[in-house]
């Protein structure tokens, strides 16, 4: 059967009126369906996703005050006076630290660490050092007492951490370590202590 | 500093004229004291809103009647003034001058210049610079962002010690930092460290201290604290008449001593380590042992006094801990 003689077979079903019946009733259907019910939708989506904001937000808030209220007061203390100018409040801080607290907390260590290589006070960097070598497996700890090295140019501060890395056998000292030796600038008392240390830990 | 380590040319005056003891008079209460010098100081505090600089050594004449000028390659001279006109030798160079007034005397390669010191009579010398070597004092004073700053003139590079002392009365309101050395992190190329041997003192203060030296030995007499020193080989002497240790005491040296004097009224808890410890005071021992520090043992004691509310943290390293009674 061709296209031509299926047209005229069904010539009826051509018709424009019926057509346009047909096309109306499926426009309308559609028309409920996209726009008036979907704005409804909308709204209640609108709605489950603000409700479900809020319970985030109080989860959050919880979960901060939870975390706010696990800083007891012997910590924010700790934490005060490691952040105060005061070198004397820092260093009451940092032996508070080492006779008292002795945990591992991450905030407190991190802040330890910043003070090894940004206080200006060869005090509070060597009580600091003897505070963070208490916890010798914390390999973060480890790499900064290096990195510190590598950086400190006070010869007291210098010792402390020649004598700390041998103490813990950082095979990665021996560079810097061989920079402390081959640079003029360093103090010969340091010099001494870098060769003391590299025979000790190439043992 | 290749230049310095080559020649030095020392112009020195030969004769001090008379002893001014004149004063300079800073306002200045609060804020930090900043002193970066190796010159002698004698600091003591006191409740007052100014830092008052005093000079206790003679002082130098610009326009001393002999002016020694020494040429060196390698070594470097020094002169000091034993008695009035006669020179003290101090190196190689051998001198003679004429006692002819107004002659100016060649001998080898040194010039003696002679110089008319009538002429300045009743006259004041000019300018900004020359007010504060007219009190005698020979360091820069720089204030700025609540900071005072005392400096050697020559920081960073060669510094010579003299006979120069100071005393320096300063208000216990504000805080002490205190380098004996320069502040500058270079260290000398030339490997010349000069340091004087006689103890630079601080005495009745009652505000927070850092003193921080290489060789210098340091001597605080009635500080009460917070006090927090570090030094690599330079004694430590704390001793207390009137006054006893109200704060925090944080002394680290590497092997220079550390003598402390406890008064009754104390109550301290002791951190100490040292090659050895030594003392004549009933203390309560908590802790001791002996602590391997890498290359050598060093004695370790946890010590208390009184009821144990101040901490004195004291590191000798491998230098020996004296506690003894007032």
């Amino acid at each position: 059967m061709t296209i031509k003689e299926f047209i005229q077979e069904h010539k009826a079903s051509f018709n424009e009126d019926k057509m346009s019946q047909q096309a109306d009733i499926t426009f309308n259907k559609l028309l409920k369906q996209e726009l008036h019910q979907s704005k409804r939708q909308k709204v209640i989506y609108l709605k489950y996703v603000a409700v479900a904001a809020c319970f985030a937000v109080v989860f959050s808030a919880v979960l901060w005050y939870q975390n706010l209220e696990s800083f007891t007061k012997v910590e924010q203390e700790l934490m005060a006076n490691l952040d105060d100018n005061s070198v004397g409040k820092r260093l009451e801080g940092i032996y508070t630290f080492n006779d008292d607290y002795k945990k591992e907390d991450a905030r407190i260590i991190n802040r330890l660490i910043e003070i090894i290589h940004k206080d200006e006070n060869a005090n509070v960097k060597i009580a600091t050092i003897d505070a963070l070598v208490q916890f010798p497996k914390n390999e973060k700890i480890r790499k900064n007492l290096i990195k510190a090295l590598e950086e400190e140019e006070a010869p007291l501060v210098q010792i402390k951490l020649i004598k700390t890395l041998t103490f813990l056998r950082e095979n990665r000292a021996q560079k810097p370590l061989e920079k402390i030796i081959n640079d003029n600038q360093t103090f010969q008392i340091v010099k001494n202590n870098a060769t003391l240390a590299m025979n000790e830990i190439k043992k | 500093m290749k230049k310095t380590k080559q020649l030095f040319v020392f112009v020195l005056t030969i004769m001090f004229i008379g002893v001014y003891a004149q004063e300079k008079k800073i306002k200045f209460n609060k804020g930090t004291l900043k002193i970066c010098s190796s010159k002698q100081f004698q600091i003591e505090g006191y409740d007052g809103d100014e830092v008052i600089i005093e000079s206790l050594h003679e002082k130098k004449d610009t326009n001393a009647p002999w002016v020694v000028q020494g040429v060196s390659n390698s070594n470097s001279y020094s002169y000091s003034s034993l008695k009035k006109g006669k020179l003290a030798k101090v190196s190689t160079v051998t001198s003679s001058y004429s006692k002819k007034k107004n002659d100016s005397v060649v001998t080898g390669r040194v010039v003696f210049f002679n110089n008319d010191l009538n002429r300045k009579n009743g006259l004041k010398k000019l300018g900004k610079k020359s007010q504060n070597k007219d009190l005698g004092i020979y360091f820069i004073i720089e204030q700025k962002d609540g900071e005072l700053l005392f400096k050697d003139q020559n920081q960073g590079s060669f510094i010579m010690t003299s006979n120069e002392k100071y005393l320096v009365k300063i208000p216990n309101s504000i805080k002490l930092k205190w380098h004996t050395n320069n502040c500058s992190s270079e260290t000398n190329e030339n490997g010349v460290r000069f340091f004087s041997s006689k103890a630079s003192s601080l005495s009745n203060f009652d505000g927070e201290v850092e003193i921080a030296s290489t060789l210098n030995n340091i001597k605080l007499l009635d500080v009460t604290g917070p006090a927090v020193i570090n030094t690599i080989g330079g004694n430590v002497t704390v001793e207390f008449d009137k006054k006893y240790p109200k704060n925090l005491y944080s002394i680290y040296t590497n092997n220079g001593f550390i003598d402390i004097q406890i008064p009754n009224k104390s109550n301290l808890l002791l951190d100490v380590i040292g090659k050895s410890v030594y003392s004549d005071l009933d203390f309560k021992v908590l802790e001791e042992e002996e602590v391997d520090d890498i290359w050598q043992k060093t004695t370790r004691m946890k010590l208390q006094y009184g009821t144990g509310k101040i901490k004195m943290k004291l590191n000798g390293g491998f230098g020996n801990i004296y506690l003894r009674k007032k």
